[in-house]
Formats: structure tokens, sequence, C-alpha cells
């Protein structure tokens, strides 16, 4: 079964890039515009994703709060998915276990997903 | 040029330094002219002083003068020798004084009168020798005679001159003490004058100093705050550019990975259509980014220029709304415009093309979903667009950090919400000379008002 990954991020033409690039390597991917309609799709899964690709600056509900939320425990057997930050900034959030710094490439995007979900 | 704050306290110690060195030259130049006064003061005194001995010498002159004039009469019509010893004597004091007179009187009208008072004196000596003569030989009748024809008219020029003399010393005297006055006074009113001045002098720059103190202090602070917003902007800037520079770069990467490997056709066209839409959007909304950063620093350097020319806004909004209509519809919102008929003015086509873009993708990005109103009229001299929605509105406290240059309340919105759209759209209207404002309150909708002069400048 492939690996499966969560892309949160508003930006439609990020969120396609990103699509495309981790389908094409052979990930199953989901998608979700904010933090809240993220929690949503995760509510709504049946399986949880393994990686969960976060952008930081969203409207309605951003990423660190997201985070922070899926850190409760909200959503049984969530709070233990990795999360990687998508960001501009140099900051990187604590509950997140890595980040990537826009504009990265294609390489550095591949190679920090391979870390955090190996294939089998 | 002032360029930190050190340099502008070092210019203001310098201006604080300079107004102490010109104070201590006033107070100098005071302390001069008060030894001035005294030193004229004490000039006068001596003048006054002198001219009161000479008037008390006169007056001894006249006193002698009485002393001989009562001898000579009890010589000549008494007969008593004896007071012959005596009017010497009063002879010779007389001569006394008015030798030590020709030492001290200055002025030649003065030297005059002493030198005629002399000469009558002179005279009357020589009567008297003759009289002497008389007395040894004459009869007392004789004596008297010639006291009554001699004597006495001698005495009398004598008188004559000596009131004279007093006469001009008095004058002298008088002249003197009011001339002394008068310097008095004089100096006293410069002095004052000087004071004043100083005083004067001294409070404007101080005030001068304050106030330039003042300014250099809110130009120093308006410095900091352009660094401040000029770093936020930067931050906000690349930070902007950096989702539009990620797309480019990993959609570039992926079509050479695809290329490498020989698997172009592998997505087929659908791919390249996809990877062109998307190298696309995000190259557009760079190219948005770059052109609004390049008017923020315009405006903020004031020089945003405009090409005017004439423009209908009725028509411009119609071809903006038209153009926008896919993005309406993917968001939901109903936009409907009413404008009955052309307004025109003298504006610049493309920054107004940019303003009502920039207000009706608000709507979009901020209230979709919700039906909008956008209507253009024309009122006495003003052209008016009005952009209403029924979204979820904007509480008053918010109104004007909305127009700050840097303000990102919905920094994450697509196609740039660089937090420099409705801040860049005022300066826009503005520089035109009308205004830009917004009129909501939370959970009423927004209403914002765009106005421009329609009478054409320049």
């Amino acid at each position: 079964m492939p690996g499966k990954i969560l892309i949160v991020e508003d930006n439609a033409g990020m969120r396609e890039t990103l699509s495309a690039v981790l389908e094409q390597e052979g990930y199953a991917v989901v998608i979700a515009e904010h933090g809240e309609h993220a929690l949503q799709v995760l509510r709504q899964s049946e399986r949880l994703p393994d990686l969960i690709l976060l952008d930081l600056q969203m409207p309605v509900m951003d990423g660190e709060t997201f985070l922070r939320a899926l850190s409760t425990g909200t959503i049984a057997g969530a709070s233990s998915i990795p999360a990687v930050a998508v960001t501009a900034s140099r900051l990187e959030p604590d509950l997140a276990v890595g980040a990537l710094r826009k504009p990265f490439g294609l390489d550095e995007l591949l190679e920090i997903v391979q870390r955090h979900l190996p294939r089998e | 040029m002032l360029h930190n704050g050190n340099d502008h306290h070092a210019f203001a110690r310098r201006i604080n330094r300079s107004i102490l060195a010109m104070n201590i030259a006033l107070i100098l130049t005071s302390l001069l002219g008060i030894y001035a006064v005294w030193r004229t003061e004490e000039l006068s005194r001596l003048t006054i002083r002198n001219h009161a001995r000479d008037l008390f010498l006169v007056q001894e002159l006249r006193l002698e003068l009485g002393r001989a004039v009562s001898v000579n009469r009890a010589f000549f019509v008494l007969g008593e020798a004896g007071m012959l010893d005596q009017y010497s004597q009063a002879e010779q004091a007389f001569y006394e004084h008015a030798q030590t007179l020709t030492t001290r009187i200055e002025s030649p009208e003065g030297r005059r009168l002493l030198a005629a008072v002399i000469n009558r004196k002179l005279e009357h000596s020589a009567i008297m020798a003759r009289a002497m003569r008389l007395s040894a030989s004459g009869s007392p009748d004789d004596l008297v005679q010639f006291f009554e024809d001699e004597v006495r008219p001698a005495t009398q020029a004598i008188q004559t001159a000596l009131a004279e003399l007093l006469a001009h010393k008095t004058r002298r005297l008088e002249d003197a003490a009011s001339a002394a006055v008068g310097v008095a006074n004089t100096a006293r009113w410069v002095l004052l004058a000087l004071v004043l001045a100083n005083l004067l002098f001294s409070l404007v720059m101080r005030w001068t100093t304050r106030s330039t103190l003042k300014a250099l202090d809110q130009y120093a602070a308006s410095l900091v705050e352009a660094v401040r917003a000029r770093d936020e902007f930067l931050a906000i800037a690349s930070h902007e550019l950096r989702t539009p520079l990620a797309i480019v770069n990993l959609q570039t990467q992926l079509l050479k990975r695809r290329l490498a490997s020989g698997d172009v056709t592998a997505g087929g066209p659908k791919f390249l259509k996809a990877f062109a839409a998307q190298v696309d959007r995000a190259v557009a909304s760079l190219s948005t980014l770059v052109t609004r950063m390049l008017d923020t620093a315009n405006i903020s350097r004031g020089q945003l220029l405009l090409h005017k020319e004439k423009v209908d806004l009725s028509e411009l909004t119609e071809e903006i709304v038209a153009h926008l209509e896919p993005a309406f519809s993917e968001a939901g919102s109903a936009v409907r415009l009413r404008s009955a008929e052309p307004v025109v003015g003298h504006w610049d086509r493309a920054r107004l093309d940019e303003v009502v873009t920039n207000l009706l993708m608000n709507v979009v990005r901020h209230a979709p979903g919700v039906p909008a109103n956008v209507a253009v009229t024309a009122e006495a001299g003003k052209a008016r667009l009005v952009v209403e929605d029924a979204g979820p509105g904007i509480a008053s406290e918010d109104h004007a950090r909305m127009f700050e240059r840097f303000e990102r309340a919905h920094l994450s919105a697509e196609g740039g919400g660089m937090g420099l759209g409705l801040a860049v759209s005022r300066e826009i209207v503005r520089a035109h000379g009308g205004d830009l404002w917004v009129e909501s309150e939370a959970g009423k909708g927004a209403r914002f008002v765009l106005e421009l002069p329609t009478a054409a400048e320049g």
C-alpha cells in the first residue's frame, strides 16, 4: 500500500503542484485548504495519513493552531502523525518534525518526505 | 546632513556652545559699558568740580574787592592813613587769586573776561598810587574830590568786569552739569537696551535650539519608523514571493526529471497543460507582486507618476467585472453592476484598473458566496464607485489599520495578498485628488467607497 500524505495548503497552485509531484512519486495524496478543513478531512478518513505537509499561514485556521489541535488528541491516533511545516520563514513550530523552506526544490521535498515516510 | 542621533546631538551641542559664547561676549560688553559710564560720570564730576572751584575763586575776587573798596572809603572819606596797610593786603590777595585763576581758566572767553578784570584792577591800582601821592600834599577836600572823580568809576569798572566773569563761569557750570546728566541718562538707556537685547537673543536662541532639537528628534523617529516599515515590507514581500517561486521551482524540476527519464509522454498533453497553467499562474502572481512592490516603493518616495487620459469609469468597471466573472462564479459570489451612464474623468486608466480590481477581488476573498453590488454614479464634480457586500463586515476599529501600508490581515489570500492592496489603492486614488474609504460594522457587510474628481486637472 502506498504511503498516504495529507497536504494542507491554502494556495491552490502550491497545493496542485505538491499533489502532482507526490502522486508522480507514487504516494496517495489528500488535500485540505486550511486547518479546519484538514481536521474535517482527518475525521472523515478511514485510513489516517502517514505524513502531513502543512502550510503555516492560512486563513480560518493556521498551521500552528492545527498542530496544537491535533496534539490534544481530538482525533484518535492522529496526534502521532509526523508533520512537516511548509513555510516561508525560518521559524519552525515545535510540534513539526521538520520544515521545508520556500522556495524549496524537488530533491529537498522528496528527501524530507522519504525520511519520514520510507517506501517499502 | 545629519546621518544619525549622535550627529544631531553633536549639532545641538555646537549651537548651545555658541550661545554660551555669545552670552559671555554680551556680558563682557555690558561690563565694559558699565565701566565706561562710571568713567564718564567721574570725568563729569571732575569738570563740575573744576568749574565750581573757579566760581569760588571768582567770588573770592569779589570779596577781596569789597574789602579794598571799604578800606578805600575809610581812607578817602575819613582820612584814616592806617587803612592803607589793609588796602595793600586786600590788593595782594586779589592779585593772588587772579593769578590762580589765570592758570585754571582754559576757555578763550573766560581768559578774555579774566584779563579784562585784571586790566581794570591794574588801572585801579595806578589810580590808587596817584591817590597816595595826593594824600601827602593835597587837602582832604581834594582827596574826596579825587575819590569821587577817579577811584569810584575805576572800582565800578572792576565790579562790572567781575560780574561778567561770574556770569560766564556760572553758565559754564550749569552747562557741564546738564551735559553730565545727559551722558548718564544716555548710558543708562543704552545699557538697558543692551541687557534687553541680550535677554531676547538668549530666549530666541534657546527656543530655536529647542525646536530644532525637537524637529531632529522627530526626524530621527521618522527614520527609525521608515527603516522598520521597510524591513517589514521586505519581510512580507520576500515571504509572498516565496510561494509562486516554489511552484515554478517544483514544476520546472518535475518537468526536467521527466525529460531526463524520457518519460515525457507518460503524462501526455495533460501533464504539459497542467505544467503550463501552474507556471503561468505563478508567474502572473509574481508579476502582480513585483508591480505592487514597485508602486509601494514609488509611493513611499512620493514618486507615483500618473499617466492621465480620458477614462469612462462605468465602462472600465464593466470590463473589469466581465474579466473577473470566472473568479466570482468560482467563489460563488453574485456580483451585480449598476452603471447607468458614462462617468468620464481625466485619470490613469491602468492604476484605476488596479484599484477597482483590488476592491472587487476583496469581495471574492473576504465575502465568498455572498451577493455584492457595484454602482458607478456621477455627482457634481465627482465620480463615485461603491462596492457593497453582505459579508462578515469589518469592525470599525480595524478600518484605519486596513489601509496601513503593510497591514496583512489577509496575507494568505491568493494573488498577492501582500497587505499592500488597500494602502496602495488609497494612495493611487489620493494621487488623483480623490479618496477611498470603508463604511462597515462587524456582521453588517462592507461598503467601500471610491471618489474621484471629474474636473480635468492640469
